[in-house]
């Protein structure tokens, strides 16, 4: 029997090396065991693509959060990722978690409330909203990407998702190559951009039903910050004017303005899609969704600093 | 608690340790706790309905010996074999009977319709009620004595590798594994964890690989026509064998571990050159079950019919296994379709044999075998459809609207992985080719030093690794 355990331990040794490599790379400080390469390094490289996006930024958040939890947060999708923490640290003189994740539907932006509210008594809670999302046809959730890990945990061995990232960590580390995490779309031209933000607009209203469940999840999680004293307030970021008009084009102006009744009959709402002049500028967005890093910027110190909200952004009168 | 679930492998790993560990007379105890365990952690409740299925079958056997009434006896016999099919039966046709009784009555105006039982099907219970079947028909013919120790005789029904979806094993092949002591053997590990590995890979990289187009073709039949169809027509085939004999491979893996074999479900069945012979290589644990306790004792107790016996016991020995996998009208006629063939084998035997002789030996063989394969791939169509509307409008809509492109249609999402599950198959199509010629590979590959076995393991960990998906219950489960 001790000859077929040596041997089985032999055998075993490239599995032992496979999960020693996994450790200590440890692309999510899931395992927060040793931290060889930065978290910043980190997050650059969960960030690269549209696949790693996603998944990369729920687990990231549900270990960092479930590790250290923050009574201020911020939550949303892709338009709000690019916040800083540390922005909105500085500017309110308390500590804050980004808990925004690209890709995320209501049902997941849900999820993660509900997570956030069971680790924590909440204090402020703000709350990206979009329309592109606030669709009966566009129900879907991508939590699992996340919560998957946290309930097995031995699939952070398991899956190759995991392998990858930690390769690219550490070929990112070792050799600082900016194209290992620069998502595509920061190079692709501009006319590029054009033509997958007219594919997404298509996607996301494709079919359109009023979302009788987003509006009651969204109910829901006002109730209980109405309830427990959590500042609840809601945020719809700028958009390029060309998804305003293609809006009225197919005939979904009208329930973009019920969508922005129903959030501000829910709680306070800012709302900077309201026909700033910051929406007649293509140069200000990514694509047509997704505002420039230094737009974002300026939108943060509005909300959450001492300048005020910019001429133009509503507040109330929906 | 999935074959290839990592709890699975974590409860392996702990009990082998236990169970090499204890002085080997407890070890036919620690398999029978491990195997309620193993029961209990798919439903609590299933572990009391397993334990009193088991005492019913224990006490019959002990019973039908120590009866010494021939009356008596046989009263005794078909009382528990009526019990062991009712209860089968009423889990699992119960409501499939309702159905059509419905179905009648609505026929005649005002006429009420019988409600449905909501009940839950016991896991495996088609299975165990096989076995049990078998064991009792056994000590009744006098052939086998009944097992006096109710560890060992609960174990043969519930032990955990064969208990979800068999093999269905032969009393007669397990217990005499249980009565000499079950010592350490490096070789049962090794062979063990072999059979595991391959089980496993034929099931993730292969059997999963292949699974998103047949579930998304039979889950909306209607939608496909032409090209998607014929290559699900094909697809579906290598699914459900690399599925099945992957999980039947993973089975025996698990038993051998512990030093017990288990009867094997499959020899090479795509090489087989009539359905006849199919039959004896594909889920063999099953037809070999239906041949000893259906096919036989009806043409024995027949023959003075003559041929009229031997194709009537066709007929109700596939209508058996058919309806075996389930209460769907496509069961029937999956069963129907595999006794008219045989039967026309049957008859046409001489005849064809006269023509065979006059054509190549090599073009025999190929067309043989191509015509089976083709067989079975039609009458799978009632095996995957939901019902036999389905199934009637993807045949006739095989060749509709046909097209030949290999994507577009939306079924094969990842390419990659579809790709590499049809190259494998055909790696292991060519290492049965070569088994079936009587070239021993395995032996082959294990004469080879260790590195390149080693290598050899580790390719197949790394394409199960790389590979694996979230999708991975098994076909024969819901049987």
């Amino acid at each position: 029997m001790k000859k077929q355990i040596y041997k089985s331990l032999l055998f075993s040794i490239p599995i032992f090396l496979f999960i020693s490599y996994i450790t200590i790379v440890d692309p999510y400080e899931f395992i927060n065991l040793v931290h060889i390469i930065s978290a910043d390094k980190k997050l650059k490289v969960l960030n690269r693509n549209d696949e790693s996006g996603p998944r990369g930024n729920l687990l990231w958040k549900l270990v960092h959060y479930k590790r250290n939890p923050v009574e201020n947060v911020l939550f949303g999708d892709s338009q709000c990722r690019a916040i800083e923490e540390s922005q909105l640290d500085s500017l309110t003189g308390e500590d804050w978690f980004n808990f925004c994740i690209p890709g995320a539907s209501y049902e997941t932006i849900f999820d993660n409330f509900w997570f956030c509210a069971e680790k924590v008594k909440l204090k402020k809670v703000y709350m990206e909203v979009s329309f592109m999302n606030y669709n009966g046809f566009r129900s879907y959730n991508i939590s699992n990407l996340g919560t998957d890990y946290m309930d097995k945990p031995y699939l952070y061995f398991a899956r190759k998702e995991i392998l990858f990232d930690s390769w690219i960590n550490m070929r990112y580390a070792i050799s600082g190559n900016q194209y290992l995490v620069i998502n595509s779309h920061e190079l692709a031209p501009a006319y590029e951009m054009d033509i997958l933000a007219n594919e997404r607009m298509d996607l996301f209203f494709e079919s359109y039903e009023y979302p009788d469940s987003i509006f009651a999840g969204l109910t829901e999680i006002a109730n209980y910050c109405d309830h427990n004293n959590i500042e609840l307030v809601f945020i719809i970021m700028p958009t390029y004017k060309a998804l305003g008009t293609h809006l009225r084009e197919i005939g979904l102006w009208e329930p973009y303005m019920r969508f922005k009744r129903d959030i501000a009959s829910l709680g306070k709402l800012i709302d900077y899609d309201s026909g700033l002049t910051i929406s007649e500028e293509r140069q200000n967005f990514t694509d047509f969704f997704h505002p420039r890093k230094y737009l974002l910027d300026e939108i943060t110190d509005e909300i959450w600093g001492e300048k005020p909200l910019r001429e133009g952004v509503k507040t109330h009168g929906f | 608690m999935l074959f290839n679930s990592f709890y699975y492998f974590l409860f392996l790993g702990m009990l082998l340790v236990i169970y090499y560990a204890v002085q080997y007379r407890f070890r036919n105890l620690i398999l029978l706790l491990a195997s309620l365990f193993f029961i209990g952690y798919i439903a609590p409740q299933l572990i009391i309905f397993t334990l009193l299925f088991s005492v019913l079958n224990y006490f019959t056997g002990l019973g039908l010996v120590a009866i010494k009434t021939k009356q008596k006896r046989k009263r005794l016999f078909w009382f528990a074999v009526y019990l062991d099919i009712g209860i089968l039966a009423f889990y699992k046709y119960i409501n499939f009977i309702f159905e059509n009784i419905n179905v009648v009555l609505g026929l005649f105006p005002s006429q009420p319709e019988i409600p449905y039982l909501s009940i839950i099907i016991p896991v495996g219970i088609s299975y165990y009620t096989f076995q049990a079947l078998g064991y009792i028909i056994r000590i009744n013919r006098g052939s086998e004595q009944p097992e006096k120790n109710f560890i060992k005789f609960a174990l043969y029904l519930t032990f955990f590798p064969k208990f979800l979806a068999g093999p269905v094993e032969r009393s007669n092949h397990f217990f005499p594994q249980l009565q000499k002591p079950i010592l350490f053997n490096s070789e049962n590990l090794s062979a063990g964890g072999r059979l595991f590995l391959w089980g496993l890979f034929k099931k993730v990289v292969i059997g999963n690989n292949l699974a998103a187009p047949v579930m998304t073709v039979y889950g909306d039949v209607h939608e496909y026509s032409g090209f998607p169809l014929l290559m699900v027509f094909i697809v579906q085939v290598i699914h459900l064998y690399c599925d099945f004999s992957g999980y039947t491979d993973m089975a025996l893996g698990s038993a051998r571990l512990f030093g017990i074999n288990l009867a094997d479900n499959f020899n090479r069945p795509f090489f087989a050159k009539n359905v006849g012979e199919f039959w004896r290589r594909w889920h063999m644990s099953l037809s070999s079950w239906c041949n000893d306790f259906i096919f036989s004792p009806f043409i024995v107790k027949y023959r003075k019919m003559g041929q009229k016996a031997a194709i009537i016991g066709i007929f109700l020995t596939f209508f058996v296994i058919g309806i075996w996998h389930g209460a769907n009208w496509t069961f029937v006629v999956l069963g129907i379709l595999q006794g008219i063939a045989i039967s026309y084998e049957f008859y046409t035997k001489r005849k064809r044999i006269q023509i065979a002789s006059k054509l190549p030996a090599k073009f025999v063989t190929f067309t043989s075998r191509l015509i089976t394969f083709v067989f079975f791939c039609f009458t799978l169509v009632f095996f995957n459809s939901q019902n036999i509307s389905d199934a009637a409008y993807f045949i006739t809509h095989l060749f509709s609207n046909f097209e030949l492109k290999m994507t577009g249609h939306g079924l094969v999402y990842e390419k990659l992985n579809f790709g590499i599950a049809l190259a494998a198959f055909l790696v292991l199509f060519i290492i049965e080719y070569y088994q079936e010629k009587g070239v021993d590979l395995a032996k082959w590959f294990l004469n080879r030093s260790r590195i390149i076995r080693w290598s050899g393991y580790y390719l197949l960990i790394i394409m199960i690794y790389y590979f694996s998906s979230s999708d991975s219950t098994f076909v024969y489960l819901k049987f």
